[in-house]
């Protein structure tokens, strides 16, 4: 499929000449454009400021027809992160029924920033840590802060 | 019938001169009596009515001199026979003769014939006193096949032979005059002395309202259940097959969209594509492709279009339904949305689809046939009116039964967001507010909102369903206002991306709220869905191939 290899190429050179904020993206293996590997930083102002979070972006053959899956490498507390290795994220347009094709990967990693920006317990997949970011903004904070410091201050 | 019993009672008949009969039972302290049942065998039923007992005087026939002799040794001479009847009224009979054999019981058959037999009692003489043998018994034949059953006119019946000599001895004793039997006096006292006093027969027969045997029971049981479950089978089907027409029906009118329902990946065949028209792309003005920041971001430039300016201070919403139903000016996209490269002008061939989206037949056309009949931009379906893409089968009938139901429960004052354009929000608030006739999918879309909404979505290149980015790449202030509207605002050089914009995206943040929410609807729809589907075990589904939608 040269359509998708071109088309990728072109997201990844958008991706890496006008990356979004707070974003280093680069590929995992040269030759294989199909895994990145994305370094976001916590937006500023936030309870991840200072963190810098490694994700992997797999993208599929068959991309853009189906959406490319992120997960987070580094470990992050957040409500709509799975709180595992895999580090999961849950975003209604990677999601296989929501994805369309000219979704693009740019605004992917805009979203997943803007969901550690503010965070959406209604959709969670980490239940527990929904309730605690409902019920004690204060402990959750301190929790995903000291998460930040331990797992996502180092390069 | 078949007998259960046999009762022996003494009678006092009187009054018979009157040539009208009153009988009256004498108290069985005073005279013979007898009861006995399952005792008695039934040889023949002729005659008889199910739940009726039999009854007559008891006599014993007298036979033609000469024929059966021998039966006489078991007969005392005074016995009781016809003679010793009331000869002017017509009475009830129950014949009582041993069954000595063949010859013998033919005679007596032949003998009762001219008399008013109501019954025939025999007895095998051998002073049994256990039931007789069963009328299969070759005791019984009278090596005529059973044809003297059918040509007599009363039923047979047999009685161990124990009780047949007694019977025979009281019939001896009372036959003679009222003095002459046993406590006679007393009982002249009480009766005329003209009267007769005389045994009587009564053999009691089946009930008609017994109880069929249990394996008749067990059948006319198992009859009725399948009975019930052939015509419920039958009316489900019946019935499945009518919602299966009319979903079809719905269907093909576009007011369900399958897939946009998520309840069936559709595809779109190679014939229904070449239906939709191909043409070299005569793009807009190249000053718009100059820009590369602008060419990538999809449809921003489309608002440049001379059309579209010349109605720029209008809602955009009336720029664009102008700019749609404008036949000449088709809906310019600078990009392919699917391998993002500019069309160029005079070269590109582009696929239109129904939507009036433009993309390179090369990517739009795989797209189509393998993954998806939703068009990639606004998840509008491309398939004609009219056209039923796939065979409509009971698990999509339930699908969508489903879908509605769980439609309905979505409460209509879920989160709304105050910038109304979002559809889908819309469309479920319609939906749960009028019985979720409507979907969420785009043909009503299409029908129900501005098409800028589209455009301006497609403009932040992100999904309507899909939060928003935190600061859309070359949107934000431009095209939502203080209101929420979106509005036709003039292309400006999209801020540099590392512009933070807080404010931006705390005022897109409802937006993200809003589609979150829908996107839970969806997702608790699917979620329905796959756990339904789960939950249907292997005799669930066997249930439900009997009972369509039931189970």
């Amino acid at each position: 499929m040269s359509n998708n290899q071109k088309r990728i190429g072109k997201e990844f050179q958008e991706c890496t000449q006008t990356p979004p904020k707070g974003c280093t993206v680069k590929l995992v293996d040269e030759s294989n454009l199909l895994k990145w590997e994305i370094i976001m930083d916590g937006p500023e102002g936030s309870i991840y400021e200072g963190g810098h979070f490694k994700l992997l972006l797999t993208l599929p053959n068959d991309y853009p027809f189906k959406p490319p899956v992120l997960n987070f490498q580094t470990k992050v507390y957040h409500p709509n992160i799975t709180n595992d290795e895999k580090g999961s994220m849950c975003l209604g347009m990677l999601r296989a029924d929501e994805w369309k094709p000219p979704n693009k990967i740019i605004n992917v990693l805009k979203m997943a920033r803007g969901l550690l920006e503010a965070p959406n317990p209604d959709d969670a997949v980490e239940t527990s840590i929904a309730e605690q970011y409902k019920n004690d903004r204060k402990g959750f904070e301190k929790t995903a802060k000291d998460w930040t410091k331990k797992y996502a201050s180092g390069k | 019938m078949t007998a259960t019993g046999l009762q022996i009672l003494t009678l006092d008949l009187h009054d018979i001169n009157s040539g009208d009969l009153h009988f009256q039972e004498i108290n069985e302290t005073l005279a013979y009596s007898y009861a006995e049942v399952n005792k008695i065998r039934t040889l023949s039923t002729t005659g008889t009515t199910a739940g009726n007992d039999i009854d007559g005087l008891l006599y014993t026939p007298t036979l033609p001199a000469g024929v059966c002799d021998q039966a006489a040794q078991y007969i005392p001479r005074n016995a009781t026979h016809t003679y010793d009847l009331p000869q002017k009224v017509e009475l009830h009979l129950m014949a009582l003769a041993p069954w000595i054999d063949a010859n013998c019981t033919l005679a007596y058959l032949q003998a009762v014939r001219t008399q008013n037999v109501y019954a025939f009692l025999f007895y095998l003489p051998d002073n049994g006193t256990s039931i007789p043998p069963a009328a299969n018994d070759a005791v019984w034949s009278l090596k005529d096949g059973g044809r003297w059953k059918r040509s007599s006119y009363f039923p047979v019946y047999a009685i161990p032979g124990m009780v047949g000599q007694t019977l025979m001895t009281q019939l001896s004793i009372y036959s003679g005059n009222v003095t002459g039997v046993p406590n006679g006096h007393e009982l002249a006292n009480l009766y005329s002395p003209s009267d007769y006093i005389r045994l009587a027969g009564e053999v009691n027969t089946e009930r008609v309202n017994r109880l069929p045997s249990l394996w008749v029971f067990l059948l006319i049981v198992l009859g009725i259940v399948l009975f019930i479950i052939a015509s419920t089978s039958f009316s489900m089907h019946w019935i499945q097959r009518r919602r299966r027409d009319r979903l079809r029906r719905r269907v093909v009118t576009g007011e369900v969209d399958l897939e946009a329902l998520g309840i069936r990946k559709l595809k779109v065949p190679q014939e229904v594509l070449d239906q939709m028209p191909i043409y070299h792309y005569t793009g807009p003005p190249s000053k718009e492709i100059e820009s590369p920041s602008l060419a990538h971001i999809g449809m921003v430039e489309t608002r440049n279009v001379p059309s579209a300016q010349q109605s720029l201070a209008s809602p955009v919403s009336d720029t664009f339904s102008q700019s749609q139903t404008s036949t000449t000016q088709h809906f310019l996209q600078p990009t392919c949305a699917i391998c993002l490269d500019d069309f160029i002008s005079n070269n590109s061939m582009v696929r239109e689809l129904p939507c009036r989206h433009i993309f390179h037949p090369e990517c739009i056309d795989p797209f189509m046939r393998e993954n998806s009949s939703l068009c990639p931009m606004c998840k509008k379906t491309v398939l004609p009116k009219g056209y039923c893409p796939a065979n409509i089968t009971n698990v999509m009938v339930r699908r969508e039964h489903m879908v509605r139901r769980l439609r309905d429960r979505v409460p209509a004052e879920e989160q709304l967001p105050q910038e109304g354009s979002l559809p889908r929000v819309r469309d479920a608030v319609r939906t749960a507010v009028t019985g979720g006739r409507r979907v969420f999918s785009a043909p009503v879309r299409s029908s129900s909102r501005p098409v800028d909404v589209e455009l301006q979505d497609t403009a932040t290149g992100m999904p309507l369903s899909a939060p928003r980015p935190a600061s859309a790449h070359g949107t934000p202030t431009a095209t939502v206002t203080g209101d929420g509207r979106p509005c036709a605002a003039s292309p400006e050089p999209p801020p540099p991306p590392e512009d933070p914009n807080e404010a931006e995206n705390r005022r897109d943040y409802p937006r993200q709220r809003a589609s979150a929410v829908i996107d839970s609807q969806q997702a608790v729809v699917d979620n329905a869905i796959q756990a339904e589907d789960a939950r249907r075990s292997r005799w669930r589904k066997a249930v439900g191939r009997v009972w369509p939608g039931l189970a």
